[in-house]
């Protein structure tokens, strides 16, 4: 088996031609996803039908902000898939996941109680300042609600808590902004409404690991 | 656990982990701040970890509410449903395979467990229905007549399971949300309550959307197609819906939106004072729309 590691993410692997991280958690899989043992070290392989970064990955978006310290905030963790990659991804870093159903944080907790960098949190990220207190400033927001007000939402969290020059990614779900319109249009209005705010640096569309999802990779001026 | 120094501190001194969950009930606080510089470097993250995870577990703790009681045996309920339908199905066939005549005779759910509870063996049988045993039915083997006998008996265990669960469902509903149950009936009431996820929920959804719940495919297409909009979808089960006209289905189910909609609002904003005139304008509303 040969890996080799991404030229420009940091934390990111190749094995033969799928993506992987190299799991802070021997022998643990989180959604069933498969293990690669190479010399000492172990992979976790990222599937990118699972999990829109992994997809967005594929798509060839590799300028993400990630760096093996980043602290990280990330906006509707669910059940930890992807947010375990990205733990994974900063082993001297931080990520608070955070979601606002307990029935899937209850599953998101007993990933984070094996990693050290890895912080779950009940809140709504509606209202930033339930939490502005509670979480440092960072370097990446992330953000896959799949609600009709996702770009607000990013936006007022990115106004709170990412640094300047922070990333900011947004998994864009077009059938939660609005089921009537075209999935192309709902993201022309989006680019529109985020280029008020950040940079957009890339803007990519998740087929075919996705269906009507596109992805936006954003810098906070 | 609880004693374990965290990461907050209260006017520049760090507090027990016990002490910021207490603290972190009233979210909004703004003196409150993390001081990252109360640990050497090395382990804020396990104390982080430490501190989120166990507020976390409280608030886990706290989302609890009974009405999430309420979801979870409704749908039990219907699940109980669609098994007894499939087992039902296969035992009728099972049976008609040995005495066909008779299966004839007991072609309900109800009629099939309660004719067969006795055993299931055409001698049994035929004196229960009063006919003939004579039979262009196989000639099962003693062991096989057993084995299909102990299949309707679970069966009928099946039965007596959904009458249990729909009986705790009606106690749950009388004590969570006893206006809902009068206006909706309990089963009906719990099944908003569930596709809503929640009695909070439901209580926030305007009469126009509890008229539609259920009938979400429909509601989809006509707002993509510009097809006819849904006149009423879980609504349909309301016992009152089968006495107006069926041309006056959407008027009623918009009346039992209405009233329901009323009914969720007191079991959660109210004091669950059971108000009985809801009901009593639904009947008369039933009546004018004969
Ligand atoms: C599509 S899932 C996220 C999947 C996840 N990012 C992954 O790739 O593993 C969307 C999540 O957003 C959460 N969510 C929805 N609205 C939210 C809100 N206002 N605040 C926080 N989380 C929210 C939902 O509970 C759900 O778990």
């Amino acid at each position: 088996m040969k890996v080799k590691k991404d030229k420009s993410v940091e934390g990111l692997f190749w094995v033969n031609r799928k993506i992987a991280t190299k799991n802070l958690v021997k022998r643990k899989r989180v959604y069933g996803e498969k293990l690669v043992k190479v010399g000492k070290d172990e992979f976790r392989l990222w599937d990118p039908t699972r999990s829109k970064l992994g997809a967005a990955i594929m798509r060839d978006c590799l300028d993400l902000g990630f760096k093996s310290n980043s602290k990280v905030l990330y906006l509707g963790a669910a059940s930890g898939t992807t947010v375990s990659h990205v733990s994974d991804m900063l082993p001297d870093g931080r990520v608070y996941a955070l979601d606002v159903a307990p029935r899937v944080v209850r599953e998101l907790l007993s990933v984070a109680e094996d990693r050290e960098n890895l912080f779950p949190l009940i809140f709504n990220a509606n209202i930033p300042n339930s939490y502005a207190n509670l979480i440092e400033d960072v370097d990446v927001v992330f953000q896959d609600v799949a609600q009709k007000n996702q770009v607000q939402i990013l936006v007022k969290n990115c106004d709170v808590f990412l640094k300047k020059g922070g990333y900011a990614l947004l998994a864009l779900k077009a059938r939660s902004v609005d089921v009537t319109k075209k999935p192309g249009q709902v993201f022309e209005v989006a680019r529109q409404e985020l280029s008020k705010y950040f940079k957009v640096l890339r803007m990519v569309k998740l087929e075919p690991f996705e269906k009507d999802h596109a992805f936006f990779v954003l810098k906070k001026l | 656990m609880n004693n374990k120094v965290s990461p907050v501190s209260e006017n520049g001194k760090s507090i027990s982990v016990k002490r910021a969950l207490e603290l972190f009930e009233k979210p909004y606080d703004v003196n409150r701040v993390i001081d990252f510089d109360v640990f050497g470097v090395k382990n804020v993250n396990h104390h982080l970890s430490v501190f989120f995870e166990e507020l976390t577990r409280k608030k886990i703790k706290n989302s609890f509410s009974r009405d999430q009681i309420i979801i979870q045996t409704v749908k039990y309920a219907e699940e109980l449903d669609f098994v007894i339908n499939k087992v039902f199905e296969r035992l009728f066939e099972w049976f008609g395979l040995y005495y066909p005549e008779a299966s004839l005779k007991i072609e309900s759910v109800e009629k099939f467990a309660k004719v067969l509870k006795r055993g299931v063996d055409k001698k049994t049988v035929s004196s229960i229905l009063g006919i003939s045993d004579y039979s262009m039915g196989g000639d099962f083997e003693e062991k096989d007549v057993r084995e299909l006998e102990s299949n309707v008996a679970m069966f009928n265990c099946l039965l007596n399971e959904r009458d249990n669960v729909k009986k705790y469902v009606e106690k749950l509903m009388k004590n969570i949300a006893p206006n809902t149950a009068l206006v909706a009936t309990p089963v009906l009431g719990a099944k908003l309550i569930s596709h809503a996820n929640g009695l909070e929920n439901l209580a926030k959804k305007p009469s126009s959307t509890i008229q539609v719940m259920g009938a979400e495919k429909a509601l989809f297409r006509h707002l993509t197609t510009g097809a006819k909009s849904p006149k009423h979808g879980l609504l349909l089960q309301h016992p009152l819906m089968n006495k107006v006209a069926f041309k006056n289905r959407g008027k009623m189910a918009r009346s039992i939106a209405n009233k329901t909609s009323i009914a969720v609002k007191m079991d959660f904003y109210g004091k669950k004072v059971i108000k009985h005139d809801l009901l009593k304008s639904l009947n008369l509303r039933a009546v004018s729309l004969k």
